[in-house]
């Protein structure tokens, strides 16, 4: 058919001159294959944040107060993951939640919160009440009923484009009274959802660029400001660090707290609070640049040796006295009072930590 | 670990075959270059995964290129759920190269980029990739008959197009059908 010529030429007019950059390409997809560990990395290091926040002492170790209600007898253990059973099954997975229960250690029922393109887990949290778990997704929040194991119908925060931005919903705070939850994206928006009706409200952007952008957001004990940083695009010479300030009563942004660290070569920006809620620990490469909150003003940045691993997690113990970042090579102590760091701990292939109540 | 030796492995095969799995990938997205980057990138980490075992395997390409078909079939499918917004793609070439001027292929490729996601899919696996039938229906994890029915009605549509290059809108939302052709396509049928 001539037509169908016609059409083959012109497709290879359009297309043939085009040029693909292969190593930049070989990049791009090296570091995406990391984001990939690290979201599996995620995976595990939700489940066991989502553990502590089910048992009230072990709230300081992120960063959060102790929730006023009373702990369930046995804490109930909630991991998101994807394609459950093992094996290869496709690019589109199936996104499930299992909860466990501590004591026995047995799972329950498998609850699946839905289907998507090579997404894979994302973020898991639990509200303060521990009533309701928020599972991120492609462009999506899903609430969880923990009483009845049953998703609620997903949150559509911002754009599906399927590859634009925001298709990842990427981390999600919620607030010490339960009201709200936080959720940043991918394209570095803050979308604030009211956990009363779960409705989103209007995005807040936090700057980024496209598929680098989302952070880490963070909330202050106090449940006045959250933090969300932005993951730096670095050069081998420099990582320029961005943290914005939200007010969680207008739901602005405040003036970005930016700051540049002079050693580059990892992306990745994660964010821990100290439990008295002065000073925010915020991880650009292979240092930890500290953040008063009172100023929201940088400080000098601590060289942790090494570069971080995967997310480059920071922990702050629960008595805020030290906090742990993951390198390459293991794990290594901040003391929160000098901010100079200690001796690192060797750990080959660190993914995820965790620190005891 | 990864050995070297893999590494390099797929460090070959990016460069040797990026610039034909790019272009599919443009075809697939409407010539849009951001998303079909990205899309190429989501499939090549795939294999990235995977590499050292589809390496050695029947060929590393044909799993790529069957993500990159995978990924268009899911997104029309959300977006059979869930209009996408609107993206105006008229207002100037489609394709800023030089057969732009060449009123005939800039049409056919505006209609190719304005068809439906699955038909837009099938008529580039069919003519572009030189798919057979069933291959095509494989990739797309649909059946010998969608894709035939698929390949029929874009290339009618694509005349309908090429007959009457004015019934192109220049704010056509992909994945919807074209109103203008639609009822030429009616009035015609």
């Amino acid at each position: 058919m001539a037509d169908i010529e016609g059409l083959r030429t012109a497709m290879h007019a359009a297309v043939d001159s085009e040029k693909a950059s292969a190593d930049e390409l070989i990049g791009l997809v090296r570091r995406r294959h990391r984001r990939h560990q690290w979201h599996v990395a995620l995976a595990g290091a939700a489940a066991l944040i989502a553990l502590a926040v089910a048992i009230p002492a072990g709230l300081g170790a992120i960063g959060q107060p102790p929730k006023p209600e009373q702990p369930p007898a046995a804490p109930t253990l909630y991991i998101y993951s994807w394609n459950p059973g093992g094996g290869y099954t496709g690019p589109v997975v199936d996104n499930t939640v299992t909860p466990i229960n501590t004591a026995t250690g047995t799972p329950g029922k498998q609850i699946h919160v839905g289907r998507g393109f090579l997404t894979g887990p994302g973020w898991i949290a639990i509200t303060p009440d521990g009533k309701t778990v928020y599972v991120t997704g492609p462009g999506t929040v899903t609430p969880i009923n923990t009483a009845t194991g049953t998703p609620g119908t997903p949150i559509h925060i911002g754009r599906t484009l399927f590859f634009g931005n925001g298709m990842f919903s990427e981390n999600i705070a919620i607030t010490p009274d339960g009201k709200i939850v936080y959720v940043l994206d991918q394209a570095g928006r803050v979308t604030p959802i009211s956990t009363a009706t779960n409705t989103p409200g209007r995005p807040i952007h936090v700057g980024g660029s496209f598929n680098l952008a989302a952070g880490n957001i963070v909330i202050t004990p106090d449940g006045k400001t959250a933090y969300a940083t932005t993951n730096p695009v670095c050069d081998t010479a420099s990582c320029p660090g961005r943290v914005t300030p939200i007010s969680t009563a207008t739901n602005t942004p405040g003036a970005p707290i930016k700051f540049t660290v002079t050693t580059g070569g990892a992306t990745g920006s994660q964010i821990a609070i100290t439990p008295d809620g002065k000073t925010a620990y915020v991880t650009t490469g292979p240092t930890v640049t500290p953040i008063k909150t009172a100023t929201n003003t940088p400080g000098r940045p601590i060289h942790v040796g090494g570069l971080p691993s995967g997310s480059g997690q920071i922990v702050i113990t629960p008595d805020g006295k030290t906090a742990y970042v993951l390198t390459g090579s293991g794990v290594t102590p901040i003391s929160t009072a000098t901010n100079t760091p200690g001796r690192p701990i060797h750990v080959a292939l660190a993914g995820a930590f965790a620190i005891t109540p | 670990m990864r050995s070297g030796e893999t590494e390099a492995s797929f460090e070959d095969f990016v460069r040797a075959r990026s610039d034909s799995l790019l272009r599919t990938a443009l075809l697939l997205t409407g010539q849009r270059r951001a998303e079909a980057e990205d899309l190429l990138q989501l499939a090549l980490e795939r294999a990235y995964r995977h590499w050292p075992r589809i390496c050695g395997s029947e060929g590393p390409e044909r799993y790529v290129r069957r993500i990159l078909a995978s990924a268009s079939a899911d997104r029309w499918r959300r977006l059979a759920r869930r209009p996408e917004q609107a993206i105006p793609i008229g207002g100037g070439p489609v394709v800023p190269d030089r057969t732009a001027e060449i009123a005939d292929r800039d049409y056919l490729l505006r209609a190719l980029a304005a068809l439906p996601l699955r038909q837009r899919a099938v008529l580039v696996l069919r003519y572009f990739d030189d798919l057979s039938e069933a291959e095509t229906a494989a990739m797309l994890g649909c059946s010998l008959g969608t894709v035939k029915s698929q390949a029929a009605r874009g290339l009618a549509r694509l005349r309908i197009t090429a007959d009457s290059p004015t019934a192109l809108p220049t704010g056509q939302v992909p994945g919807r059908r074209n109103p203008e052709a639609a009822r030429k396509e009616a009035a015609d049928g």
